[in-house]
């Protein structure tokens, strides 16, 4: 999930990590970010953010914060800043490789 | 009038194209799937509806997940049940909507699923080897079938050999269609992460129901078992068999010694191994002697669920000659039994080729009465005749 030894994250999962950077956040509230976010470019199923969410936790990149009733809240960890921050990288590398072709 | 209708699944239990199909197609008949126990579907009638159906296999726990079903519901979709602690069922009215739509995140979350499943499968070897060997007799294949082939009910009916052979062939369907499951959830595995589609694959589920169907009994029959329900003696008094001290006489001394002396009925029996009574009594022998050297008589008696199985154990036992026993000779019907059969036993003398020590062996007898479903098998050793005693052991058998 970035970096090396995790592989490059698709949209979704960049997308879906950057929903956390300023906030905590709920899964409601992840899915309204990436729509608004993406300008609906990037779409994202609930099956999709679940399955998201289950890999983030296993992985550490997100931790839990509060459950309250059906709403369970939750926060990006250090590791996942390292790894949106390896995902920037070489997303930058990639659109920098890209433009100077066209020079 | 019920409004809920079962349904065994046609498809496997991890074959996720082909029950997300099947459960549409009963959605548009108006059955709305709700649950599941086992192989069995439960759905409620409900009004005719065109969904597509979405099967959302399950990480972790196998709790309800409010969280998965408000994200759900948010997008469209209904939570309708949990299918077999496997997958959370949703549906949406709009046959467009994607559940999953990043095909990398759907790989990840089917081989995860998937190595639950492998771990699932290493379980259910377990319970293969645990129960199998549970019921496995220990003796080589060869002399147990040479044994059923001449004495089939009796083979049959030692509380082993049914239980054995239908674990057997319940776990070859449920191991099968467990396989089958895998292999099905691999390809359609591939094919999401090719970007193709694939069909499901009917029949699978059949023979989980299969296989579940024949492992019942043996599972009964286990739980028997390990409850304690399966043996249930009962004091000697008052249980009208007949005793030594009936055939030999109020003066007589019964043997007091451990294994060899028995104040009460061992009875017995579970769903797959018929209700069975044993007795056994001694004559009082000293240390040098043994317990063949003094009159004794043991009792073994069989109910078999049917009738024919009784007249063909009998008829069994009949054939089989016991140290010195006579041929049986079949008797008329008397006291309500339907088969007599009595083999007179002539006392002999045995003289060890290796010690030249002899031996002196006592006469007797040996009945086999059956009466309806019941049957008896009495041998005894000593003087007395055991034919004087037949009306007791007739009335013996319909105490039972």
């Amino acid at each position: 999930m970035g970096g090396k030894e995790r592989g490059a994250l698709t949209e979704p999962m960049f997308y879906v990590l950057m929903s956390f950077l300023r906030r905590d956040m709920c899964g409601i509230d992840i899915t309204e970010f990436v729509e608004q976010k993406t300008h609906g470019r990037v779409r994202l199923g609930p099956g999709t953010l679940y399955t998201l969410l289950g890999k983030f936790l296993d992985g550490g990149l997100i931790e839990e914060t509060e459950v309250d009733g059906r709403k369970r809240t939750y926060r990006i960890t250090q590791k996942g800043r390292e790894a949106y921050q390896e995902e920037l990288e070489r997303l930058r590398a990639c659109v920098r490789d890209g433009e100077e072709e066209l020079l | 009038m019920s409004k809920t209708t079962i349904r065994i699944s046609p498809f496997g239990g991890f074959d996720i194209p082909g029950l997300e199909g099947w459960l549409a197609a009963m959605a548009a008949k108006g059955f709305r799937f709700t649950m599941t126990t086992g192989p069995l579907c439960f759905f409620d009638r409900d009004e005719i509806q065109t969904v597509q159906v979405h099967l959302e296999p399950i990480q972790g726990s196998t709790d309800e997940n409010p969280e998965l079903n408000a994200i759900y519901e948010e997008a469209g979709w209904q939570y309708w049940g949990m299918f077999r602690g496997s997958f959370y069922v949703y549906a949406s009215p709009d046959l467009e909507a994607r559940a999953h739509t990043d095909p990398d995140t759907l790989d990840y979350a089917l081989k995860k699923f998937f190595r639950q499943k492998l771990v699932g499968g290493v379980l259910l070897l377990l319970a293969n080897v645990l129960l199998l060997g549970f019921y496995w007799q220990g003796s080589p294949w060869e002399i147990d079938l040479l044994w059923l082939r001449y004495y089939p009910v009796e083979t049959l009916s030692n509380g082993k050999t049914i239980p054995f052979l239908l674990a057997a062939l319940g776990f070859l369907l449920i191991d099968l269609s467990y396989l089958l499951g895998l292999f099905h959830l691999m390809r359609y595995r591939r094919t999401v992460h090719s970007g193709g589609k694939t069909r499901g694959h009917r029949g699978v589920g059949w023979l989980l129901a299969a296989g579940l169907l024949v492992l019942l009994p043996v599972l009964i029959n286990t739980v028997q078992l390990f409850s304690g329900t399966s043996y249930r003696p009962y004091d000697l008094e008052g249980s009208g068999f007949v005793t030594l001290t009936d055939i030999e006489g109020e003066d007589f001394p019964i043997s007091q010694r451990q294994f060899y002396y028995m104040d009460y009925i061992s009875h017995g029996g579970t769903l797959l191994d018929p209700e069975h009574w044993y007795f056994h009594q001694y004559g009082a022998f000293g240390q040098n002697q043994s317990s063949n050297d003094v009159p004794h008589l043991e009792i073994s008696i069989v109910r078999y669920p049917l009738e024919l199985l009784a007249e063909m154990r009998a008829e069994e036992w009949s054939r089989q000659e016991i140290n010195n026993s006579g041929d049986y000779e079949a008797r008329p019907s008397d006291y309500g039994l339907d088969e007599i059969y009595y083999a007179p036993r002539e006392g002999w003398t045995h003289v060890s080729e290796i010690t030249g020590e002899k031996r002196v062996f006592l006469p007797g007898g040996i009945f086999i009465l059956r009466r309806g479903n019941t049957v008896l098998f009495a041998d005894y050793y000593g003087e007395q005749d055991l034919t004087d005693h037949l009306k007791h052991f007739a009335a013996m058998l319909e105490g039972l």
